[in-house]
């Protein structure tokens, strides 16, 4: 009789893990309502009107939100996945680090049956992400090239400021707008150095341009946080009436800037299009939907002081 | 003894069952690197325009049609002709239709079309392109093909170089005031700034009448 028992117990134990180890290989298992909002910093307004926009989309639609602030590192980013995927949440509205970087945390989730809906940035990656809705920043850049073209009658010194260089769309945009200005020989860059998408980075980047180019006429930056830090270090070289600045986002403050007449143009790119279709497609995710585009282009829109009335920050009024 | 032997051949059986749900055999290649795609952006834009683009200019909407459409009803003229990528206010059109050169600058060429009672005037441009209009104007081409936008906006800059050099600049060398030509081309259209008086198209392919 005892051995019976040892032998039964024995068996059901055998089997619960048996059937744990199933469950696991087989069928996703129904989670929670709750979703994860991870973004790259949100020591910008304009990824910070993204999370927050994401954030709202989903609790409009009835889910529990969480904010995941990467800092900029592939490492916290990392820290924030594993936390989420023993969190219970049923979907993580991402806006990546890196474009090579991030690819490990996002098949992380995906082979833990969580899915991933990129924000603005990419991922190199295929079938890993469910859907990637990404803001066209290559068009939106020869845009700006073009008026960039106009602006300084073809001719000129200039510097670039880029963003962060593992980002895919310090690379669209750089690349876009050397598309278009490269084909005039009498523009000619001085100078191009990664300020990291970060305001107070651009005012030390373009300080230390202005010292070794003081003769330039004007400047790209690959995102509007480093086009203001650049402003305001022309300000303060007296330099802001002969050097024209061009950024890029659409932010809140840059579209005032260019209604003052300070920033020249902007590309507006429509954060609250990307994030609410984030977390529209994760609900019907969470609803059984399954066929998603996987990559969905967001176009961008030139601003200048000629059609800036119909902006406000960060879309169309 | 009976008994002995089914109780082992059941832990045999549970034991296998736990292995083989615990045990997965996977490529390392498959783990390790993300899907990288290994394509040649020119190589890829050269066959998609001698393959399938060409073959595809037979479906350009008449301009004069097309034209009167627009300012009747721009949302049906979007919906029935636009070719939009993802989410925006931009779409491509292609259109096609013959007329006569009205004046010949160096970067467009202005053309009176041939329609009836009414006089369309379209602009031609034969100066640099940067846009996207030809790797969309078809639809075939879609983001999500790509493993990367590099890959899919160098697509666009190389077929805007196969334009320039089969059909513009061939073009810009043989074209006169006075000639009469057929011509398809490309037209991109922001839906909240429609302008039916100036219709410009990136030409694609065009013939001279003389």
């Amino acid at each position: 009789m005892k051995k019976i028992t040892r032998f039964s117990f024995l068996l059901a134990l055998c089997s619960l893990f048996a059937f744990n180890a199933c469950n696991n290989g087989g069928k996703e298992k129904q989670k929670s309502k709750k979703m994860a909002i991870v973004v790259s910093t949100l020591n910008n307004p304009w990824f910070v009107f993204l999370a927050k926009t994401a954030a709202a989309k989903a609790k409009a639609l009835g889910y529990e939100t969480k904010i995941f602030d990467s800092q900029n590192n592939t490492a916290v980013e990392s820290d924030h996945f594993e936390n989420i995927l023993v969190g219970d949440y049923c979907a993580i509205l991402f806006n990546p680090t890196d474009a090579d970087g991030s690819v490990a945390n996002v098949k992380k989730a995906k082979d833990a049956g969580v899915p991933v809906f990129c924000m603005d940035r990419e991922i190199n990656a295929k079938g890993l992400a469910t859907s990637q809705i990404l803001s066209d920043g290559y068009s939106g850049s020869v845009e700006i090239a073009k008026y960039f073209v106009e602006q300084m009658n073809k001719k000129g010194a200039y510097v670039e400021l880029l963003g962060i260089t593992g980002d895919n769309n310090t690379r669209a945009r750089s690349t876009g707008f050397h598309s278009v200005v490269d084909n005039y020989p009498d523009l000619k860059t001085c100078a191009q150095q990664s300020a990291d998408f970060d305001r107070n980075k651009g005012m030390e980047v373009m300080e230390s341009m202005l010292q070794a180019h003081p003769d330039i006429t004007g400047v790209f930056c690959g995102n509007d946080a480093m086009a203001m830090g650049a402003y305001q270090a022309l300000v303060s070289a007296g330099k802001d009436k002969t050097v024209k600045v061009f950024g890029f986002d659409g932010a809140e403050d840059a579209i005032k800037s260019i209604k003052e007449n300070k920033l020249v143009a902007t590309g507006m790119q429509f954060p609250k299009i990307m994030a609410e279709k984030a977390a529209e497609f994760a609900d019907a995710y969470y609803k059984g939907k399954r066929d998603f585009e996987e990559k969905i282009p967001v176009g961008v829109e030139l601003v200048t002081v000629k059609n800036v009335d119909k902006y406000m920050g960060y879309g169309k009024k | 003894m009976n008994k002995k032997w089914v109780k082992y051949l059941v832990l045999i059986v549970v034991a296998g069952l736990l292995t083989y749900n615990s045990v997965y055999f996977k490529k390392l290649d498959t783990k390790k690197a993300p899907v990288q795609t290994n394509m040649e952006p020119a190589q890829f834009a050269k066959s998609f325009w001698k393959d399938k683009f060409t073959s595809y200019l037979d479906s350009a909407v008449d301009i004069n049609s097309f034209s009167k459409m627009l300012k009747d009803d721009p949302n049906a003229a979007f919906t029935k002709y636009a070719k939009t990528q993802g989410i925006g206010n931009t779409s491509c059109f292609l259109l096609k239709g013959e007329g006569q050169i009205m004046e010949v600058k160096d970067d467009h060429v202005m053309v009176k079309v041939n329609s009836g009672a009414t006089e369309t005037k379209v602009k031609l441009n034969t100066g640099l392109y940067f846009g996207n209009a030809v790797r969309d104007v078809t639809g075939l081409i879609k983001m999500g093909d790509f493993g990367n936008t590099i890959d899919y906006n160098s697509v666009s800059s190389e077929l805007n170089k196969i334009v320039q050099a089969e059909v513009i600049s061939p073009f810009k060398a043989k074209a006169k005031k006075g000639d009469t030509i057929s011509f398809t081309g490309c037209a991109e259209i922001n839906k909240d700034e429609v302008n039916t008086d100036n219709i410009e198209l990136l030409p694609v392919k065009i013939s001279l009448n003389k």
